[in-house]
């Protein structure tokens, strides 16, 4: 299984997400889509963190169809200084929507997701269909 | 859809700067408003993956507010793609004489840092009251 520019695409703004995903690792890139997310592999499942500061787990839409996730929400402004004025503003507020393709068939069914200090952990088990197999050799 | 919040990646915090953390490992410098009003400056600031108890703040001789974290979100084997860096955090910033540096409250919710430090009593605006 490879993940690449053609089966991992972020649905709006595909080449400027892949630049950032594959060409500037480790560095700092250009600003992605909210938020940002690191996914892993195993033999087993795929798994997607995204940094969601300040989220609970009932702000947040998960969504999984025809080989695509979603993750979308809004970001509120924070309650304890709305009736302050604004000195320095870095963190953005707002209405956002990632999508990402999953390039392996996922049980649907047993798709999981954890919120941990701001943190959103996604789990896509595999379908057995797409798991390695070990073949076991018979003695003759 | 289309949506335009965005998100740049953190920056790494300077060597020097670093060098002052408690904990080992590469500190990022996380994302800041910064909030006035007549009596206290609000610092809200983005901690992912921070638990309560993970975080320090100090106000220094020079008055210097600083915030250190500890990020206890770890990262898995089997990384494909990265969008962000794990590391702990640090961040800076120069408090004028006017705040009680005595006064700094916080709270850390869902990885959500708010840093309220109020103004000097002396320093508050005073209301006049206009006599009949």
């Amino acid at each position: 299984m490879f993940w690449n520019s053609d089966l991992l695409n972020e649905m709006d703004r595909l080449r400027r997400e892949m630049n950032g995903l594959f060409t500037h690792y480790g560095r700092p890139s250009e600003p992605t889509t909210f938020p940002l997310v690191n996914i892993y592999e195993n033999d087993d499942a795929i798994t997607v963190t995204a940094e969601l500061p300040g989220f609970s787990k009932d702000k947040v839409n998960i969504t999984f169809s025809d080989g695509l996730m979603t993750i979308s929400g809004k970001r509120e402004p924070v309650a304890a200084v709305k009736d302050m004025s604004i000195v320095r503003k870095e963190r953005s507020e707002g209405d956002f929507e990632k999508t990402l393709q999953v390039p392996t068939k996922i049980k649907q069914d047993e798709i999981h997701a954890s919120f941990s200090n701001g943190i959103l952990t996604i789990t896509l088990p595999k379908a057995d269909e797409v798991k390695p197999k070990t073949i076991a050799i018979e003695a003759k | 859809m289309t949506t335009d919040l965005e998100k740049r990646e953190k920056q790494e915090v300077s060597t020097t700067a670093a060098e002052k953390l408690d904990h080992s490992g590469p500190a990022y410098s996380p994302d800041v408003d910064i909030h006035l009003s007549d009596d206290q400056v609000t610092f809200v600031t983005d901690l992912p993956g921070v638990s309560r108890g993970d975080v320090q703040i100090t106000v220094d001789e020079s008055d210097t507010l600083i915030i250190r974290a500890k990020n206890s979100h770890q990262a898995m084997e089997g990384l494909v793609a990265c969008q962000f860096r794990i590391g702990n955090y640090y961040r800076a910033f120069q408090l004028s004489d006017d705040y009680d540096k005595d006064k700094v409250s916080a709270t850390l919710e869902n990885g959500l840092l708010i840093v309220n430090v109020p103004m000097k009593e002396s320093e508050k605006p005073k209301k006049i009251q206009i006599n009949a």
